[in-house]
């Protein structure tokens, strides 16, 4: 059961979060090839060690940024998204 | 086309996403008296004195009156009770009033000797057994 | 026999007599023993039968390392395999060996063991496979297994568990464990303390010693004293039994009369592991016999239960903490001879005699030892032989932690390698056994142990050398390993069985994998250990489960109408996470009657669960538009619009009316089943793409209560109850909305259909619905008004080919795939999932919703597939979704997804379903009114 820190309620165990997928997987535009479109749908880094992940909480509906290992399970930084409210 | 405002009471409870401080200013609602439930969502207790929908202010407001049931807990065995619904400090201070208690989302409500659990009023059955149960438990 | 009760034990309470009864015999028992004390002092030797090969066993062990001795207890709380050296004496406990029938002491099966030759390690890969495994392996399969289940008895009771936080946990409460609480808490920090035994204090419950002057076990009585006046939480009878993310440790905490084990969720900033270490056995032939023991359990037997395991005693020891149980129970009576492996004997007078230099080659006696050899030849009498190979230090939350272990050489052991943060180990658990160095500068009197040896088991010895008790695993299977080539000790481990049952190779492990080492030429630390993984010993799912069973796991959510639906006789289903009525009456005849009358007259259904998302702000219309497949901000306020939502991938995920309350302020009506995903889904895009300060998303669906009012007298209905609103068509047409007031709480009366009659929903505060229900009831008794349920409104919208998300649709079909292709042809800007719908390849299997109709008089079974013969093979083209006899039209009705079906209205098509086949033809997906005329009725 890992603990996760939202960036606005604190540190909350993981099931209260919703895992949403690579960070940086910005949608590509309308005109985007097949190519692009697909690997924005269905790639994902699996990145072994250091990854940077979008994450929800679903107590409070903050999506956020999450740095954290994928082997040894450190989280290094939970980040708002869009800045301070 | 209906009229877009009818003439009722204001909500007892609502819901308030948006500038909260330009909501505080135009309501005169404190907000230190809302429970905080998001980075820009509250849910104010009490008459919010102003209409749902959008306001230019930068907020907008549902009512919700209906929406919640709230649990009222006091006693010495609170927080042995807490531990048993949610790994969250019930009592303690931190910006956010929504936890997941018993495995539901729950608003709290400090209060002076309590603390009120607002849950969507659909869960009152489920939540009412859970305690039930639990409070059949010897204590840890 | 052998056991028997001095006059000592500290643990015991002698006052009264009890008693429980094991495979049918009455057993004498105080309080404060535990079942194998009992046992034990009864003088019963054999206490269970081997897995594989039934031979007779008996206890090894005092603690949860005992890998014999386990039964299961009978009665109301049945509980199957229980440690018995752990499970405190009660009055009344009815037990039942394992694996022997009738009983452990004469057991039918024992002949097993002569066939021992043909049953070996994995021999099911290789035997019983002619003609077929299939017609082996039942009896096989009942022969194996350990404890029984009762399935007519009540099982554990429910335990909630407990989530802590602390500053440091330290698991284990022997004399390292307790010293580093007492630190930690005279610091200030707030400590838990757990330990699996029944009484704190490890090791000082039995070994000699005097610490700072007192007895050992009067100081760990005055630490328990201070260490509660800290503060300190002691949990005894609580193993941790696993260590898991980010400083969470999992205990397990025993709990009386039948419950499950309490768990608790400890997050604590530091742990401490203090579980103490495990003493190993010798490698000898028939070393498994009842009588052959552990030094140590011989001595925490002794000391604290005053129960004497033999009375003529042979102790093998590598090391010098055997020394400690001879010389007690040579001071109870009994003939003891001790065999030092170390080459010569301990300094010190000993009043027993002392072998050096001498190993035991074999154990002999048939049902328990009765004699040992040694490899000189040279012949034993005894009935017990406590042995002790040496320690394996406990550290098997340290490896949980992602720990990597290093090999001792000089200690013999794995001990924990680099540090894991947030995770200490001391005392034993390290490899520091001398009570000198755990407790420093406290005057402590103690045996000296001195050095130790190391006897790993050979190669091609003589006879059957046992290393895992439980799953019978002997040195000839690991050899049988290595010959085929299986040498790694992960494949040994999966290959031979060793290390997998429930003591998890606490004693089997490093033998095995010495042994391996040998044979292989390797190093012990070059062959390395297989991965430790929670539990630490087994925890019951029950305890997993804690209150999450019956109506408290999944729990449904209740409609605020539910009491008046029950007095009106409904009957309760579970849909999309709420309890509704199915129906109304004592039979599902009323089904039909519903959804006959309902198209008559007037019916009522209860909606409230129909999503209510709030979509509000300057940004709404934009929002709007790019969450939904068609065009809404086009939408008037005042007017609904039915839509798609669609996933990026371009499937639909949900379908429902959009409403507009003004220029600012949508509803998102979606589908009950799918408010949750829906409000995340928007949440998501408000966040990721939109400014968040310009719109925001608000469930109010728990708000209010929608009460669906349809039929062609619906409006007449409305009308009578006077909600002060204009219910004309010209002011309310079909998809419009207006408020309404009722009782002085506003009404929004939306006119949308699910049933394909006229039909108005009635959406109200969830508080004051109750009022307007009975007003719509009472009123509605002019008008024939019929109360419907679930099952009556799914027919009355399947009549009409209304789709139902998940039923109708999967995870591939697209809006163009039901019939809407407008928005994919006509809409300019980008919404969610438009990409999607352009990529190439996937129009070629899609699949049409059309409806089906049967050339029979039956339904057609929902899941039937459309099957052809395509290049010589049967293929399924589609598949039934939706099925009812409809009593409206008076036959069967269906809808199905098939390839390219709506390119084949009028076909004939063959069904294919659990053997059976039928005929239906394709059809357009409405079969009543395709014209619409009943909205308007």
């Amino acid at each position: 059961m890992q603990l996760f820190t939202c960036p606005f309620c604190g540190p909350r165990p993981e099931t209260e979060f919703h895992f949403g997928g690579d960070a940086d997987n910005d949608r590509p535009g309308a005109e985007a090839s097949d190519a692009s479109w697909t690997d924005y749908l269905f790639f994902r880094h699996n990145r072994k060690g250091p990854a940077r992940e979008i994450w929800m909480h679903l107590s409070c509906r903050e999506a956020f940024l999450m740095e954290r290992d994928t082997v040894t399970h450190t989280v290094t930084a939970t980040l708002a998204l869009g800045g301070e409210a | 086309m209906p009229e877009s405002e009818l003439n009722h009471e204001s909500p007892e409870r609502t819901l308030v996403s948006g500038d909260l401080a330009a909501f505080s200013r135009i309501s005169g609602v404190d907000l230190a008296n809302v429970l905080r439930i998001a980075r820009d969502r509250a849910l104010v207790l009490g008459n919010a004195g102003l209409a749902p929908g959008w306001h230019d202010a930068g907020f907008a407001l549902s009512d919700l009156s209906a929406g919640l049931a709230v649990i009222d807990l006091s006693g010495t065995g609170l927080a042995d009770l807490a531990a048993r619904g949610t790994t969250a400090d019930l009592m303690g201070p931190g910006p956010s009033r929504t936890i997941s208690f018993a495995g539901i989302p729950v608003v709290v409500e400090p209060k002076d000797d309590a603390v009120g659990l607002h849950v969507e009023r659909g869960h009152l059955a489920y939540i009412w057994t859970w305690f039930a149960a639990v409070l059949r438990e010897p204590s840890a | 026999m052998s056991g028997w009760r001095t006059g000592a034990g500290w643990a015991l309470d002698r006052s009264e007599s009890l008693s429980f009864t094991f495979d049918g015999k009455t057993v004498p028992t105080f309080k404060g023993d535990t079942v194998a004390s009992a046992l034990l002092a009864s003088g019963q030797r054999i206490v269970g039968r081997s897995f594989k090969y039934h031979r007779p066993r008996g206890f090894w062990g005092a603690g949860s390392e005992e890998p014999n001795g386990i039964a299961d207890i009978h009665g109301a709380q049945h509980r199957p395999n229980v440690q018995m050296t752990l499970e405190p004496a009660a009055q009344g406990l009815r037990l039942r060996s394992i694996n022997g029938h009738p009983t452990a002491e004469h057991d039918r099966m024992a002949f097993l063991d002569r066939f021992s030759r043909f049953i070996p390690a994995a021999f099911y890969y290789k035997t019983f496979m002619r003609p077929d495994w299939h017609l082996f392996e039942p009896r096989i399969r009942a022969m194996a297994g350990l404890g029984r289940l009762d399935l007519a008895a009540q099982g554990f009771g429910p335990s909630a568990s407990v989530n802590t936080t602390c500053d440091v946990l330290v698991v284990g409460a022997g004399p390292a464990g307790l010293a580093a609480a007492k630190t930690e808490a005279k610091a200030g920090r707030k400590v838990i303390l757990c330990d699996e035994g029944m009484h704190v204090g490890g090791s000082l419950l039995y070994r000699p010693a005097r610490i700072d002057g007192q007895e050992a076990r009067d100081w760990v009585a005055a630490m328990v004293a201070e260490l509660t006046a800290l503060g300190v939480r002691i949990l005894a009878r609580t193993t941790a039994f696993g260590r898991y993310d980010h400083g969470l440790t999992g205990l397990a905490e025993a709990q009386p009369g039948g419950a499950a084990p309490r768990i608790w969720h400890v997050r604590a900033a530091e742990t401490i592991l203090a579980a103490g270490a495990i003493e190993r056995h010798l490698p000898f032939a028939n070393n498994d016999l009842p009588g052959v023991m552990s030094a140590e359990a011989g001595l925490h037997y002794l000391a604290r239960f005053g129960v004497a395991v033999g009375r003529r005693v042979v102790v093998a020891t590598t090391n010098g903490t055997a020394y400690d149980t001879a010389r007690a129970l040579h001071e109870a009576g009994a003939e003891v001879t001790l065999l030092d492996l170390r080459g010569r004997a301990a300094a010190g007078q000993h009043p027993f005699r002392i072998i050096a230099g001498q190993t035991i080659e074999t154990a002999l006696g048939r049902r328990q030892v009765e004699a040992v050899r040694l490899a000189s030849g040279e012949r034993i009498e005894a009935d017990t032989v406590l042995v002790s190979g040496g320690h394996t230090p406990t550290v098997h939350l340290y490896s949980q932690a992602q720990g990597k272990l290093r090999w001792d050489e000089g200690l013999r052991a794995f001990l924990p390698g680099d540090p894991v943060p947030g995770l200490r180990v001391i005392g034993a658990a390290v490899g520091i056994y001398d009570l000198s160095r755990i407790l420093p500068g406290q005057g402590v009197v103690a045996t000296a142990y001195g050095s130790s040896t190391a006897l790993w088991p050979k190669p091609r010895a003589k006879g059957r050398i046992w290393l895992d008790m439980q799953n019978d695993v002997t040195t000839k299977d690991v050899e049988l390993a290595h010959r085929e080539n299986l040498t790694s000790v992960e494949h040994l481990k999966r290959y031979t069985t060793l290390g997998m049952a429930n003591d998890q190779g606490r004693m089997s492990n490093l033998p095995g994998l010495a042994l391996m080492a040998e044979l292989t030429g390797r190093s012990i630390p070059e062959t390395g250990t297989t991965t430790y993984r929670p539990p630490f010993s087994p925890v019951p799912l029950a305890s997993f489960a804690g209150l999450r069973g019956g109506e408290l796991m999944n729990p449904v959510r209740r409609l605020p109408l539910e009491a008046e639906h029950r007095v009106d006789g409904a009957l309760f289903r579970e849909y999309g996470g709420w309890l509704r009525p199915a129906w109304f009456g004592p039979d599902e005849g009323a089904v039909m009657r519903e959804a006959k009358a309902a198209r008559q007259g007037v019916g009522l259904f209860d909606g409230s669960p129909l999503g209510k998302i709030e979509v509000i702000g300057p940004d709404a219309a934009k929002f709007v538009d790019f969450i939904y497949y068609n065009t809404m901000s086009t939408l008037k306020p005042g007017r609904c619009r039915y839509g798609f939502v669609l996933t990026e991938g371009g499937a639909v995920y949900d379908d429902g009316v959009l409403v507009r309350l003004d220029e600012n302020r949508f509803i998102v009506s979606c589908s009950s089943s799918h408010v949750q995903g829906m409000g995340l889904l928007l949440e998501e895009w408000r966040q990721d793409k939109f400014d968040r300060s310009r719109v925001v998303i608000h469930d109010t669906t728990a708000n209010y209560a929608t009460l669906t009012v349809t039929g062609p007298k619906s409006r007449d209905l409305l009308q009578a109850i006077g909600l002060e609103a204009a219910l004309d068509d010209a002011s309310l047409p079909h998809m419009a909305l207006t408020l309404g007031q009722f009782q002085g709480d506003e009404v929004r009366i939306t006119r949308v259909s699910f049933t394909g009659d006229r039909s108005y929903e009635l959406s109200i505060r969830a508080d004051r619905a109750l009022g307007l229900w009975r007003r719509l009831k009472e009123a509605g008794r002019a008008f024939d008004a019929v109360l419907l349920g679930g099952e009556a409104l799914m027919i009355l919208r399947a009549e009409k080919g209304y789709i139902v998300i998940g039923k109708d649709t999967d995870g591939r079909t697209r809006p163009m795939d039901l019939g809407v292709k407008g928005p994919f042809e006509k809409r300019k800007g980008d919404y969610l999932g438009r990409r999607s719908l352009h990529l190439p390849a996937v129009a070629d299997q899609a699949r049409d919703l059309v409806g089906l109709e049967s050339l029979g008089a039956e339904p057609l079974p929902v899941g039937a597939h459309v099957v052809e013969t395509v290049a010589g093979k049967r293929r399924s083209r589609g598949f039934v979704t939706t099925s009812h006899m409809s009593p409206n039209l008076n036959r069967p009705i269906a809808l199905g997804l098939v390839e390219g079906g709506s390119a084949r209205m009028g076909e004939v098509v063959t069904l294919h379903h659990l053997g059976q086949e039928v005929q239906a033809r394709i059809a357009p997906v409405c079969a009543l009114d395709p014209e619409g005329r009943l909205l308007d009725a």
